[in-house]
């Protein structure tokens, strides 16, 4: 059998083979078996039979054996070819002469190989077409008990005859051909409920099979519908759910996909305002940088007027070196692995109110920070954005008699709020985006990328950053994240 | 004369004890074979006549060969009567001292110490009876085996010359030359003078293929056959004798009984004449001669 063949073959097709071959084999070893039994038993009884001619023909033979006369001879031959299967009838003499001899369709026989002192018919000889029978003819007075010695058996010759296969022959052809013959007639039926009970079996499982190349082709919504045995609707449950899941699965990586297709774009229109802004802020430094390089060139014409220049020059580089350290701090983000833990943020939020503002001693401000802040975040991460926004608010607060920084969490989310300056809430989306200043905020030193930078920490974690604020009322910095359950 | 009383007296105890006493008191047992019909009913008419001349006779049966030795010689005979050759074997295996009596034999039996009673009769019954039916015969035919039944000879030719008849027998060794001598025969054979006188011999008388001939041929040339076989009869001989078993036995157990028995053939005496009826009728035998027969075949 082709392999090819029979691993491209579905199960049915392999398990009708199965049954076909198998019943095909069946069928032809009974049918191979009955007619070697039929014929073995037929050959038997054959065999018998011939031993029995040969024994008769002996009985019969004795008076031409004796009178050795034609007339008996003939009678004795007759006698022998009354059995349609003798081919060849002989009569031998006690000194073994052959007396006489008839062939039927001229079959000439080998050689006789008597055996002297035989009693009774014996197979002499056997060739593919016929078996030799030999008897021994004896005569032998009645042995009555008044007789003064028993008498022994005299033998007076032998005869022998041929008997044809041709019979069995035919009788094996035709037992094999019956055999068959009602073997199928039984095998076939058996057959056909074999086919029946297979489609029966194999259907649920061909449904299977068909829906599972729906859904191997991308269809969606495919349910088996499936009936059977306990194991076959287990399994077309089992599909089921394992396609509800997978659609959920999938679904949930479609939305994955779109989101990310967003923050992609997002960024990239970030990325296009920070080429912006970045060759703005950096325009503005390197002009004053060119502008004070060429009054020192012109203007200049002592070392008072050339120091002050120069410390123009590098306030505008030391300028430009803290803008490229955020944000090369902020470009590293991308890259720094979210390693999330569930963390309180009240103690990093302390940290801080007690560290930033040691840069501003000549500044009061009450800090007030919620106990409890619990957060599931990266907390190296929520330490710079609580930094920024920090920061933030004690940049805008920077006026006021008593700055006053509230750190914790609302209904909203957590917060930082600050009772600055505040601003128009207009122009809150563009607080987030790299280099975003302000109108009011000119006066408020700052690289422009902290917001930016705790925008896309909290927009890592999933979170979301907004603010609200109207001028000269403060501001509060939200932010979001997701639960860690 | 004390002591001679003395001397009676010892004289009388010693004649009483004398073993002669018991040896006057003949001890016959009849030792014969187990065998199935027809034959059982042969013997158990010898028997009967044996009976009728002992009453006080002992029976061995013997099954196997030697199987009744020992209780042959546990009833310690004087008088053996031997039936058959299965009796006469077991007879001469434990005879001993007691005297031996064959019987029920063909013919003679050289290991038969005294006299054996054979079953065949005188030829000359025969040839009486052939004379009788047809007194124009002159010839006999027959062919017989030396072995077998070479002992008859002289007494069918004595026979035959007390009644003016031509014995003419052959000799032969096999059946194939009984053939020939009885087809020769028959081809000159005359009917008014010639008959055919059988023997029971299985090579004379063979009786799948020679019995069979000679009784066609007969009846077809008129011939006529007798037998000193009662079986050639019911195939088709004319006449022949049947033994009459129980005088048989009588005679056999008389004879048993006298001393000095030589040993001798004694023929068939006791017996009937038998006639098969078809062949008498085919050879167209008178009812006068018909009625002297005792048994006829095929019964009517």
């Amino acid at each position: 059998m082709n392999i090819s063949f029979w691993r491209e073959a579905t199960f049915r097709q392999q398990l009708t083979l199965v049954i076909v071959s198998g019943v095909s084999f069946l069928v032809i070893a009974a049918s191979v078996l009955s007619a070697h039994i039929g014929g073995k038993r037929f050959g038997d009884a054959l065999m018998q039979q011939g031993m029995a001619n040969a024994q008769q023909l002996a009985q019969e033979s004795s008076l031409a054996l004796i009178y050795e006369s034609r007339q008996d001879t003939e009678r004795v031959m007759q006698s022998a070819f009354a059995f349609e299967g003798t081919l060849v009838a002989e009569l031998y003499s006690e000194d073994k002469r052959k007396l006489i001899a008839r062939s039927r369709n001229g079959v000439r026989l080998p050689s006789f190989t008597s055996r002297n002192g035989a009693v009774g018919a014996y197979l002499e000889q056997e060739t593919a077409d016929y078996w030799i029978f030999a008897c021994n003819v004896y005569i032998q007075a009645a042995d009555t008990p008044f007789e003064n010695a028993s008498s022994q058996p005299r033998w007076l010759g032998s005869v022998r005859i041929a008997q044809s296969k041709a019979g069995l022959k035919k009788t094996r052809a035709d037992i094999f051909i019956a055999s068959i013959f009602a073997a199928a007639m039984v095998g076939l039926p058996v057959f056909l409920l074999a086919i029946l009970i297979i489609k029966k079996l194999t259907d649920p499982l061909s449904k299977l099979s068909a829906v599972m190349v729906q859904a191997h082709n991308g269809q969606t919504n495919i349910r088996a519908r499936l009936s059977g045995s306990r194991d076959i609707r287990q399994m077309s449950d089992d599909f089921n759910a394992m396609m509800a899941q997978l659609e959920d699965v999938r679904s949930g990586l479609e939305n994955k996909v779109r989101d990310r297709t967003t923050a992609l774009a997002a960024l990239a229109a970030s990325l296009e305002l920070f080429n912006e802004r970045a060759v703005h802020e950096l325009r503005g430094p390197m002009s004053v940088i060119s502008g004070a390089a060429g009054l020192i060139e012109i203007k200049a014409s002592n070392v008072g007027e050339i120091r002050h220049y120069l410390d123009r020059i590098k306030t505008e580089i030391g300028r430009i070196n803290n803008m490229m350290g955020a944000l090369r701090a902020m470009s590293r983000l991308e890259l720094t692995t979210l390693e999330k833990k569930h963390v309180n943020l009240a103690p990093i939020a302390r940290y801080l109110s007690d560290t930033l503002p040691t840069a501003l001693p000549e500044r009061q401000i009450e800090f007030v920070i919620t106990d409890d802040i619990p957060a599931y975040c990266s907390p190296d991460l929520l330490t710079i954005v609580l930094s920024n926004l920090i920061s933030n608010a004690i940049k805008f607060s920077r006026d006021d008699a008593l700055a006053r920084i509230e750190i914790g969490r609302d209904d909203k989310g957590y917060f930082v709020r600050d009772n600055g300056i505040g601003f128009d809430p207009r122009h809150s989306d563009m607080l987030f985006t790299i280099f975003g200043r302000l109108e009011n905020a000119d006066h408020v030193e700052g690289s422009g990328i902290g917001l930016a930078t705790a925008y896309l920490i909290i927009t890592r974690h999933s979170g979301r950053i907004w603010a609200e604020a109207l001028p000269g009322q403060g501001a509060t910095f939200y932010f979001t994240l997701p639960d860690g359950d | 004369m004390k002591f001679s009383h003395l001397k009676l007296a010892i004289i009388a105890l010693a004649c009483f004890f004398y073993p002669v006493s018991a040896a006057e008191i003949p001890v016959v047992v009849v030792v014969y074979p187990e065998v199935s019909a027809p034959y059982r009913d042969s013997f158990e008419e010898i028997l009967n006549g044996i009976a009728k001349r002992i009453p006080a006779h002992r029976v061995v049966v013997v099954g196997a060969p030697g199987s009744g030795v020992e209780l042959l010689r546990q009833y310690s005979p004087t008088h053996i009567i031997a039936l058959g050759r299965a009796g006469k074997t077991e007879a001469m295996l434990a005879a001993g001292r007691a005297s031996v009596t064959c019987a029920a034999l063909v013919y003679p039996d050289r290991e038969c110490p005294a006299a054996t009673f054979g079953l065949l009769p005188d030829p000359g019954v025969l040839f009486s009876r052939l004379k009788l039916l047809n007194p124009g015969s002159k010839r006999i035919f027959a062919v017989y085996s030396a072995n077998q039944n070479g002992w008859q000879l002289p007494l069918a030719r004595a026979a035959a010359a007390a009644r003016n008849l031509e014995l003419h027998a052959v000799e032969v060794d096999d059946s194939k030359a009984a053939v020939e001598a009885y087809k020769k025969f028959f081809a000159n054979a005359d009917p008014a003078t010639d008959s055919v006188w059988m023997l029971p011999d299985n090579i004379s008388g063979e009786s799948s293929a020679v019995v069979p001939l000679v009784l066609t041929e007969a009846w077809r040339r008129d011939v006529l056959v007798f037998s000193s076989a009662v079986e050639h009869v019911r195939r088709g001989a004319l006449f022949s004798v049947i033994p009459h078993f129980s005088n048989y036995g009588y005679a056999v157990a008389d004879a048993a009984l006298r001393p000095g028995q030589r040993n001798e053939l004694i023929t068939l005496r006791q017996f009937r004449y038998i006639v098969n009826t078809r062949a008498a009728q085919h050879l167209r035998v008178s009812a006068a001669d018909l009625a002297t027969f005792e048994v006829v075949t095929p019964r009517p």
